[in-house]
């Protein structure tokens, strides 16, 4: 119990969370003056949605506080405070108990089991409402605080969709379980209350027309009635008076019987303003009396009517007479007949069989004289009407709410009345007042609304239960598949992430999923911004992009090209889109390899190649071009997109590396050349210093000196042919690849290589099956070759050494398969270990010590032969390596 | 076997002074012979190192070896160090080398032996090989 209070303890709050509950509170309560009447007394507040809104968000006791204020306007509506002790329940219920649960269902609950049976006894044993009004109250209230709380859900989707208060706080995502709970309710309850308001004040004035239109027939009943007695009494009353002129003066007394029940006293006042004779009636006769009165006032002119008879004509009289003028002698006569007590009520209001009607007569002179039994509060109220209601109810009904401080609004609308008025001709001055309770309209319209209230809290139950079913079953089924992919996950899933924290996540998901279309319209805009940028892009990055048409599937003319073209190649897009322009910017080397590359375009294929355009200054520069050839979709014309860079800085990078490759391979091959120089210049030497002695010495005869001559230059000779060798040193690629004889290319490299190997002691064997042509330039193939003659030799030398060479051998084969030439480079050496097999054609990986090898080598073989369309492969076995290259078979030139 | 007439009375009063010079490269070996005897040498040229390391043994005459180190058989390393292994102790052969090969590894093991790279810088040679003749 204490721990209880303790939980609830304001001041644990912090101070801007209690102002934010006690703002809250205010507005629910100003909001709550806003009421939706739905007729007779009840009304839809919806104060407390704006609190529900933030249940997610404020802490427990925020929210009991906030409803707590709300809730104070009750108390001033309806006049008890078993309404407001109500909300401060449904809160705590809801923001405390049962705050796991979707709130919507929370509050379904809670009126289900406690606010239903707390009002039930409240309202009945302590208000004291009659039944009917009783069950509609509690169900009405049921549903408005059913319809505040999703309402209120409402309003939270809404926030969290609004994404800048994200800043200020942490908003929780609504659950699967909640939004779907939440939207079956709004669909059902939104559209009822919207009905039942708009509804209300018809039916209401439906009512009262009903019981003002009974009201009015009754008056008209009551006008006839009157007019009918006046009528029919005035002509026997006239009747009588001239039969006594003209025969004699003594009425008979059958006369007076049959007048008796109804007058109390009659005089005739003959010409000249005397008295002709007068009955009164004393108990049940009427006689006829002597002595005369005073009634000299009392005019003929005025036709028959009735007049409140009183001898002082005071105030607070309802004593009425019938006055007829009649006709004595040519001159003229009056009869007053004083009418007896109650006669007029029991014309006017029937014969009172019908005692929930109210009757009035009323007169702004004389006062009001109820004509029927009616209660003190409805007298007080006919009383108090104002001359205006007076005047308004001649033509149509007046509400008379039977309001009285201190009850609930509910309540009074049981005691209202609605009020009609009449004049009739024969009572000028009078007006006749007809009331009826509304309490049957009421009731039949309460009846009707909770005929609808309760069906449409059947609904409510009925989607409660729905939506808690299909929750439990999607968690089910969510759960045996999380179960089974825990299962296949296994030792995946951290043991401590239960299967009901994962359902949590997964509809926290759905929960984002719900508000994705939110996103969405974020994304748009981020979309547009993305548009922008990839324009500047285009215009400022440092590629061309172009677009062109292909006509009869080559390149046609250019129709867009950015302007970073000018940075590239200096000419400016309006240069470029002249037809013609490209064609003769081509280097003329690659103008053929473009043509072939550009032929044949059609939809969905794609070319890129490489070749050379003129900068406008004159000097040409290597780009890479890709063309991405579609057909427009509207037309049935074939369009091409394409990018251009600006790659003569990897061209030359690559020209720089190959070169630097070749002199690594002369670094590799210098002693044996070395070697192979010093013979013939040691031979010179010898010779040279053997004339010089021989002149010196005098013997200068042509017969010792030419021969040895001829071999100084014999050796010469062979000194130039071994430098003559190295020309790949000296060459850089710049031609196109034409078609070369294979074994031509194998051979100048062994020669070229031969120094070095001899000097190793390497021998070498050249096969070949027929001659093999393939299209590439001899300069770039004899550095391949130069690499793998090397590298076999070093292989070699790794195995035997130096000293005892006779044992290696290199065989090279070049033979065709296919349409492929295949070159083989086999050796006896070393071999290349299988970890280093993966590794060969990296660049910069090498087995060598840094002096002896630069690890380019197989890495620029590789991307030679991939260039010319090939293949390069090694193998390695006990007995040695095996290179294998293959390169696309070409035709022999003519030349 | 080219013996000069010139130097033939002298070499059997001093022994071993003559020079046996090994190449492999036959077109150039006139050219040395012709070198040495202007140099004022008895000299014996061979281009098979074989041939060459019989001679040495069954000629007492020669003082000096000039060898070429690459050849085919036997290497000039390997052929001095057979010499020195099979010669009598009481004769004394000095070794030079002539090679053409830059790289000189190959004589790390024989370092007591002047080594002179093709082209030969020819008064050092004879320098060499006078030196080695009057050593003994």
């Amino acid at each position: 119990m204490k721990l209880a209070l303790k939980n609830l303890a304001w001041p644990k709050m912090h101070r801007h969370e209690l102002l934010a509950a006690m703002l809250l509170g205010l507005a629910g309560f100003l909001l709550n003056f806003f009421e939706l009447p739905l007729g007779w007394g009840m009304q839809f507040v919806f104060g407390n949605a704006i609190i529900f809104a933030f249940i997610r968000v404020l802490a427990p006791q925020s929210i009991v506080l906030a409803i707590s204020i709300s809730g104070l306007w009750t108390l001033i509506l309806w006049n008890h405070p078993w309404a407001w002790l109500l909300w401060v329940f449904e809160a705590i219920f809801i923001a405390v108990i049962c705050r796991r649960n979707a709130p919507v269902q929370s509050d379904v609950i809670f009126w289900a089991i406690l606010a239903a049976p707390m009002l039930f006894l409240t309202y009945s044993d302590i208000i004291k409402i009659d039944e009917l009004s009783l069950s509609l109250v509690v169900i009405k209230q049921a549903a408005n605080g059913i319809l505040n709380v999703v309402i209120g859900e409402l309003i939270y989707a809404a926030l969290i969709g609004f994404n800048p208060m994200r800043k200020f706080v942490n908003w929780p995502r609504v659950k699967l379980e909640s939004a779907v709970i939440t939207v079956l309710m709004a669909i059902i309850l939104i559209p009822t209350a919207f009905y039942l308001v708009l509804d209300a004040p018809n039916s209401e004035q439906t009512a009262r027309k009903d019981v003002g239109g009974t009201l009015e027939n009754r008056l008209l009943v009551s006008g006839v009635a009157l007019n009918s007695w006046v009528q029919s009494r005035s002509v026997v009353l006239r009747m009588h008076a001239e039969e006594q002129f003209q025969k004699g003066p003594a009425p008979r007394q059958a006369f007076f019987d049959e007048l008796s029940p109804e007058f109390d006293h009659i005089t005739i006042i003959g010409n000249g303003r005397k008295i002709q004779w007068s009955a009164q009636s004393s108990g049940e006769k009427m006689r006829l009396v002597t002595e005369s009165s005073s009634q000299s006032s009392i005019l003929g002119r005025y036709g028959v009517r009735l007049v409140t008879s009183s001898s002082q004509r005071t105030r607070n009289s309802r004593h009425f007479a019938i006055i007829v003028p009649f006709s004595a002698d040519g001159k003229a006569g009056i009869i007053v007949a004083q009418l007896r007590d109650k006669l007029l009520d029991t014309l006017i209001a029937g014969r009172g069989e019908q005692s929930s009607y109210g009757v009035f007569l009323v007169s702004p002179l004389q006062g009001t004289f109820p004509l029927t039994q009616v209660t003190e509060v409805l007298g007080d109220q006919v009383k108090s009407l104002s001359q205006e209601q007076r005047v308004i109810s001649l033509q149509s009904p007046v509400l008379l709410p039977g309001t009285g401080y201190g009850d609930p609004v509910m309540t009074n609308w049981r005691n209202a009345y609605i009020l009609r008025s009449a004049r009739v001709a024969e009572l000028p001055e009078w007006q006749i007042f007809a009331v009826a309770p509304l309490a049957p309209a009421v009731s039949k319209a309460r009846m009707d609304q909770l005929q609808l209230f309760t069906a449409l809290i059947y609904f409510v139950f009925l989607i409660t239960l729905v939506a808690a079913v299909l929750s439990q079953k999607m968690s089910q089924a969510m759960r045996q598949l999380l179960q089974s992919a825990a299962d296949l996950a296994d030792a995946g899933m951290p043991q401590n992430r239960e299967v009901g924290q994962l359902i949590e996540e997964v509809q926290d998901i759905s929960g984002m999923i719900a508000f994705a279309i939110t996103t969405f319209g974020r994304e748009r805009g981020a979309l547009a911004r993305y548009q922008r940028r990839l324009k500047s892009i285009a215009q400022d990055a440092p590629v061309v992009v172009y677009a062109l048409d292909v006509v009869d599937g080559t390149r046609g003319s250019l129709v867009y090209v950015s302007e970073s073209l000018e940075d590239i190649l200096g000419y400016s897009p309006a240069d470029a889109i002249d037809p013609g322009w490209w064609s003769h910017a081509i280097h003329p080397e690659d103008y053929q390899a473009c043509a072939e590359a550009f032929a044949g375009l059609e939809a969905g294929k794609v070319v890129s190649v490489e070749y050379r355009l003129r900068h406008k200054d004159g000097h040409y520069v290597w780009i890479y071009d890709t063309l991405s050839v579609e057909a427009n979709p509207h037309s049935d014309a074939i369009e091409a997109v394409g990018v251009i860079i600006d790659i003569s800085e990897r061209k030359a990078a690559a020209e720089q590396l190959l070169q630097a490759d070749k002199m690594a391979s002369l670094g590799r091959m210098i002693s044996g050349t070395a070697h192979e120089l010093n013979q013939p210049l040691n031979f010179i030497k010898m010779a040279v210093s053997n004339l010089r002695e021989n002149a010196v010495r005098g013997r200068m005869d042509a017969d010792r000196f030419l021969p040895k001559l001829e071999n100084i230059l014999a050796q010469v000779e062979r000194a130039s042919a071994i430098l003559l060798q190295m020309r790949i040193f000296g060459r850089i690629p710049k031609e196109s690849p034409y078609p070369i004889n294979v074994k031509a290319t194998v051979d100048a490299v062994v020669m070229m290589a031969s120094p070095q190997l001899e000097l190793d002691g390497t021998q070498v064997e050249v096969t070949d099956k027929g001659e093999v042509h393939v299209r590439a330039l001899p300069v770039l193939l004899e550095q391949v070759l130069l690499n793998l003659l090397l590298n076999a030799n070093d292989a070699i030398r790794a195995r035997y050494g130096s000293s005892s060479a006779a044992e290696g051998r290199i065989k090279i084969t070049v033979t065709r398969r296919n349409q492929l030439a295949v070159i083989t480079v086999d050796d006896n050496g070393a071999g290349i270990p299988a970890g280093v097999l993966r590794k060969i054609f990296d660049p910069f990986y090498t087995t060598k010590a840094p002096k002896d090898g630069t690890g380019l080598g197989l890495s620029i073989s590789y991307g030679i032969v991939s260039d010319l369309g090939g293949v390069i492969r090694a193998r390695s076995s006990r007995n040695g390596a095996r290179f294998t290259i293959e390169l696309p078979l070409a035709e022999a030139a003519v030349a | 076997m080219n013996v000069s007439s010139d130097n033939a009375g002298a070499s059997s009063e001093i022994p071993q002074s003559h020079v046996l010079l090994i190449d492999d490269e036959q077109d150039v070996l006139p050219e040395y012979q012709e070198f040495l005897e202007f140099a004022g040498f008895a000299a014996f040229t061979s281009a098979d190192p074989v041939e060459a390391y019989e001679r040495v043994l069954n000629t007492p005459e020669i003082g000096v070896v000039v060898t070429d180190l690459r050849m085919a058989k036997i290497d000039g390393a390997s052929l001095i160090r057979k010499l020195r292994a099979a010669l009598p102790a009481e004769r004394h052969v000095g070794f030079i080398i002539l090679t053409g090969d830059a790289s000189t590894q190959m004589v790390s093991d024989i370092a007591d032996v002047p080594v002179f790279l093709k082209p030969a810088d020819t008064d050092a040679l004879i320098a060499a090989i006078r030196f080695a003749l009057v050593r003994p």
